[in-house]
């Protein structure tokens, strides 16, 4: 997964806006705050397939943290735990939302500080190789929103 | 002679979307007034039908103050065990639980807002404390030796389980209870809440109880 990441980088380089990769609409990207001493960021977004067969992402990136994992909170009888994603499937027609208490991006060694307001980009690639950059923003989580 | 199909746009089509408007129009107003004539949800919440005794147990707060039985008295307290190193369950609650402090303000009961570590080993009062107080400035972040707190988690059935991921880069995680526990202002354990948590919930739910108590 961390191998195929700089070709991440390339292929967006490479690529038009007309690229494969637009049947995939990545939306809603932010991150949380850290609150002091956590040295750990949640990232969250929405990826939407409109495309007629399923995508899969296989790996993140970001331009200001050392590693980037997909990751799922489960809570079974009560008990929270996390569970490392390899391989996250957009269904066709479809989509997946990461979101607070379900699946998220967990954004390691974060190499500036990243407070409310700030931006950040992310690096999605696909199993077709196709590679998506998204641009998410910092912010304070109100509380108010979850399900 | 008119065709079958001018027919059924001169007249049945007209009828059709009126008919249509109209059943709208009555969905809609059944809704509203179902919306008004509908009791409040049941409780979210389990709440015992009898609350219950706490057994002796002695922490500390972030500012260094005694936290035991006499410290869950005189107010209400929503108890929530986490940790700082959590990056998605513990933030997430606690700014649910900073939600649900806004929302109470205007009840008039004292209400009081704890996290309990789970990882007393890496969460030092100090850091507790920041963590705790980013969310809400009168939050109180609680710590202990794990014997001590497993005297209060014990009792309470809460489990938490240091799980060991070499390759994780930000070191353990511990899986933990993700519920939300009501003590009531005689320091016993009244009610627990337990995922999805939201603020609204929580809140009507606590309104409830504590017009009832």
């Amino acid at each position: 997964m961390k191998m195929r990441m700089p070709l991440c980088a390339l292929l967006l380089l490479a690529m038009s806006a007309a690229a494969a990769g637009e049947t995939l609409e990545i939306s809603d990207a932010w991150i949380r705050e850290a609150p002091p001493g956590a040295r750990v960021h949640a990232g969250y977004l929405q990826i939407t397939n409109h495309g007629s067969e399923d995508a899969e992402l296989t790996g993140v990136s970001g331009d200001d943290f050392g590693a980037v994992e997909i990751h799922r909170t489960v809570i079974e009888d009560g008990m929270a735990s996390m569970h490392i994603v390899p391989r996250l499937t957009i269904p066709s027609g479809g989509g997946v939302a990461l979101e607070p208490g379900r699946y998220h991006l967990m954004l390691f060694r974060p190499s500036r500080e990243l407070g409310a307001g700030a931006t950040s980009r992310l690096l999605l690639l696909f199993s077709n190789d196709s590679c998506r950059a998204v641009t998410a923003t910092v912010r304070r989580d109100s509380g108010d929103a979850h399900p | 002679m008119q065709s079958r199909y001018s027919f059924i746009r001169s007249r049945l089509l007209p009828g059709i979307v009126i008919a249509a408007l109209a059943i709208g129009a009555g969905i809609w107003a059944a809704r509203l007034l179902l919306d008004q004539a509908v009791p409040p949800d049941p409780l979210a919440a389990t709440r015992f039908p009898a609350a219950r005794a706490v057994q002796p147990f002695s922490l500390v707060d972030h500012t260094g103050k005694t936290f035991d039985n006499a410290a869950l008295t005189g107010h209400w307290s929503f108890v929530f065990f986490g940790y700082t190193h959590c990056p998605d369950v513990c933030p997430t609650t606690m700014a649910v639980l900073n939600s649900v402090s806004q929302r109470l303000q205007d009840t008039g009961e004292r209400v009081r807002f704890v996290m309990v570590t789970v990882d007393p080993e890496r969460d030092t009062p100090e850091k507790l404390g920041k963590f705790v107080t980013y969310f809400n400035g009168d939050f109180l972040g609680v710590t202990g030796s794990t014997e001590a707190l497993e005297q209060l988690t014990g009792q309470m059935g809460i489990m938490f389980m240091r799980v060991n991921e070499a390759e994780n880069p930000a070191g353990y995680l511990v899986d933990h209870t993700a519920s939300v526990f009501l003590f009531d202002p005689d320091g016993r354990y009244h009610a627990v809440f337990s995922p999805p948590l939201t603020a609204d919930n929580i809140a009507s739910d606590f309104r409830m109880m504590a017009r009832t108590y």
